[in-house]
């Protein structure tokens, strides 16, 4: 088995599309990530802005808040100043923090930083009414125990949250968001030929006439496409993680994930949640391997299969435009993308009875779902497959 | 050179094939069309429907009139309180104009409610234009016959606003359509016997040219006519003269539009983008010689157009061109760029044609000197 898996492995990679795909991807994301930088790192009078500024990070407790009233006079500040400040990546976490809790509160902001404890407790009901806000657009409702629940974990976020630039950080994931679907393109091309009959890496007499049958080499040919998936995943994360190192700087693995995803209430770190969500992606990923894989041995004809493939990717995209929300939240693609974009985001909850389920497990279930789906109706294929 | 157009047309696409396409197209049609007529449904505050959209839109086809002082007079007197859409209009575009409720409007105010329409469509316009176009704007507007004609023009309203969703996938996708043209399929590869023939160089390179630009063509005149006169069954044909002016979306536009000039406009600022995106696809099938290359290849491109960000100047120099933004339509008649062209100033919808006229005769220039260039080649 390891032996077809490496020959299949090798197949593939000699493939000219293959290696243009991957190349075209690499090249796409590289001049996509620097004209974003360029965009949005002008400064209003077109030149672009110092983004490593000193910055001031650690613990947003009292010190940290007598320190901005006293330094930046927040007092004092008017929208356009506040809007300023909120560009200004020493403090940009902070601001963004303390804004937050000043929209939902109905205090003076002297009020609101009069001191520590004060301000947390206002940061925890401005959370909680915010997912209750939220929950208007969902597809079910939240009750009076389940925002009891919730308020409850909400009271177990761990404070003083840690704040610090993190801007590196926030345009990767924004660019993940952005041109994570190239992925699923390039992965459309490069494995819908995998189980084609009229295609140099696809099926021959050959293959269905091997010795040990036809289960063997089709089971290589699923686990070498998911590898290979999972190859030109790993090369697109490199890519979109060093060259952000480059432009931005990828300092603030450490902050509270609270300094980015204001509402969330996982006591993790900004760098977990960062990988939380390149594992959706993967899931994603491998969850279209396989649809593609399985259009692949069905179709058996490398044009078609690679039409049908790249449409089906498309309409997933496609269909995430939706303003069904629980269309949107069986839809594959919406597991990896969008919702993260969101600073307000990062998990929301389902509730079977007074049982509390995070919307990651849901995602996990359903891809387990998915996935047994489409094995099932490919592994089904293997002794109906033919050449013609 | 007919005989070989045609063979490759044939080869490209079928009549079964074309079927298929009409059928899309005109399911999507109709349920776009449904889903148009239910907005026309009227509710009260406890969202009980108190007219059906049969009703509103039947009884707002008897009324045409104009939007002058004396119908400004009778709104304010509250004289017309009925629910329908003629109604509806009027009160909405008379409060657009002001910043106070219909109900408190003063005679003075009423008397100079084209002044004031005039300056703010101007004003409006005007955000990002250097002074002298704030003055070729002025007389634009100028020209615009007040008082504004209001009447039913549903049908016409509807195909402008929805076209701008099929008119883009017809963009986006026809172009994959033409890439076997130049591509070969390697199993069936007749590169060397074609080239051996007597037609089988020039000839057959402009033959393919013209052949991709008709596919195209045939496919985008069809798939809208099919769009448009589905909408206008059933809405009606009605108000095609009507100035764009009458409908809130435009309200205030600069430009001297009837809804049926608006509709041919769209209709060829489209074209010529599915026309950009063809000759592009052209020239990048005839360089990679395969068709999943060329696919990947023309992906890859619209995936950079549709994705690379873009500040204001980027935007107004080359983003608004790009096919897959040349077909929002909005942009040419709600607060317009103004381009400049030897001195005279030229409106976007203009330009767009022109730039894309200009983007054809490149692309399809260096496809057939490429084309003809690898001809020349040695056979492998």
């Amino acid at each position: 088995m390891k032996e077809i898996v490496i020959i299949e492995w090798k197949k593939l990679w000699h493939s000219k599309l293959t290696v243009l795909a991957v190349v075209l991807l690499i090249i796409t994301c590289i001049f996509l990530n620097f004209a974003t930088f360029f965009v949005f790192e002008a400064d209003s009078s077109g030149r672009n802005a110092t983004i490593r500024k000193e910055a001031k990070g650690g613990m947003l407790n009292q010190e940290y808040i007598d320190y901005l009233i006293e330094s930046l006079d927040v007092y004092e500040l008017d929208a356009a100043a506040w809007y300023d400040l909120l560009q200004h990546e020493s403090y940009s976490n902070a601001f963004q923090f303390i804004g937050f809790v000043k929209d939902y509160s109905d205090n003076q902001l002297q009020d609101i930083l009069s001191n520590e404890e004060s301000f947390y407790q206002q940061y925890k009901m401005a959370v909680s009414k915010e997912i209750e806000h939220a929950n208007l657009f969902n597809w079910f409702s939240y009750t009076a125990e389940h925002m009891a629940r919730i308020d409850n974990k909400i009271e177990q976020i761990q404070t003083p949250i840690e704040v610090g630039y993190n801007r590196g950080i926030g345009m990767f994931i924004y660019q993940y968001n952005t041109l994570y679907v190239l992925v699923l393109f390039v992965i459309s091309f490069v494995l819908s030929s995998i189980f084609t009959c009229d295609s140099p890496q696809g099926i021959d007499e050959l293959t269905l006439a091997l010795k040990k049958g036809r289960k063997q080499n089709f089971n290589a040919r699923i686990i070498t496409g998911n590898i290979v998936a999972l190859t030109i995943y790993a090369i697109f994360i490199g890519v979109m993680l060093i060259q952000h190192a480059l432009m931005y700087s990828l300092q603030g693995w450490g902050n509270s994930l609270q300094s980015y995803w204001v509402t969330a209430i996982y006591n993790i770190s900004l760098g977990s949640g960062v990988l939380i969500i390149l594992a959706h992606g993967l899931l994603t990923v491998l969850l279209v391997t396989n649809l593609v894989m399985l259009i692949s041995i069905v179709i058996k004809r490398a044009k078609i299969a690679t039409l049908l493939s790249i449409t089906v990717v498309g309409a997933l995209i496609q269909l995430t435009n939706t303003s069904n929300p629980l269309l949107l939240q069986l839809n594959p693609v919406y597991f990896a993308t969008q919702r993260f974009n969101s600073r307000w985001g990062f998990e929301f909850y389902y509730f079977i009875g007074n049982i509390m389920i995070p919307y990651t497990v849901i995602v996990l279930m359903l891809g387990c779902l998915y996935f047994f789906v489409i094995r099932l109706l490919t592994v089904k294929q293997y002794k109906r497959y033919t050449l013609q | 050179m007919k005989e070989i157009i045609k063979i490759e047309i044939k080869r490209i696409i079928r009549l079964k094939n074309l079927l298929v396409i009409i059928g899309f197209v005109f399911m999507y049609s109709i349920i776009s069309s449904i889903n148009a007529i239910n907005q026309y449904h009227v509710y009260d505050s406890s969202n009980q429907r108190i007219l059906s959209a049969r009703e509103n839109l039947s009884e707002s086809k008897k009324h045409q009139f104009a939007l002058d002082e004396e119908m400004i007079k009778d709104t304010v007197a509250r004289k017309n309180t009925n629910p329908h859409l003629y109604n509806r209009l009027v009160s909405t575009l008379i409060a657009a104009n002001y910043d106070v409720y219909v109900e408190d409007l003063s005679a003075d105010e009423i008397e100079t409610f084209y002044s004031r329409w005039i300056a703010a469509t101007t004003v409006n316009s005007a955000k990002t234009l250097s002074q002298k176009d704030i003055k070729s704007m002025e007389e634009m507007v100028a020209r615009i016959p007040v008082p504004i004609q209001l009447g039913y023009a549903e049908g016409w309203k509807n195909v402008n606003d929805r076209m701008v969703d099929i008119v883009t996938s017809l963009v986006l996708i026809t172009p994959f359509l033409v890439i076997p043209l130049f591509a070969k399929d390697p199993k069936t590869n007749m590169t060397d016997l074609c080239t051996a023939t007597k037609y089988g160089k020039k000839d057959l390179t402009k033959a393919r040219i013209i052949a991709g630009f008709t596919i195209a063509s045939i496919i985008y005149v069809i798939a809208l006519s099919i769009f448009a006169l589905t909408t206008l069954l059933f809405f009606g044909f009605d108000g095609a003269n009507l100035p764009i002016q009458s409908s809130l979306h435009y309200f205030f536009s600069p430009i001297n539009l009837t809804y049926f000039q608006q509709f041919l406009w769209n209709a060829c600022i489209g074209w010529a983008a599915l026309l950009t995106l063809i000759t592009l696809t052209l020239l990048v099938s005839v360089i990679s010689k395969k068709v999943l290359t060329a696919a990947l290849v023309l992906v890859f491109i619209i995936a950079i157009m549709i994705l690379t960000p873009m500040d204001s100047n980027l935007h107004y120099y080359i983003g608004i061109f790009f096919p897959h933004n040349m077909t929002n339509f909005t942009n040419y008649y709600a607060s317009p760029f103004m381009y400049h062209i030897f001195g005279s100033t030229i409106l976007p919808h203009y330009m767009a044609i022109l730039v894309s006229t200009v983007v054809v005769s490149i692309f399809t220039t260096l496809t057939v000197w490429i084309s003809l260039k690898s001809l020349k080649q040695p056979l492998k």
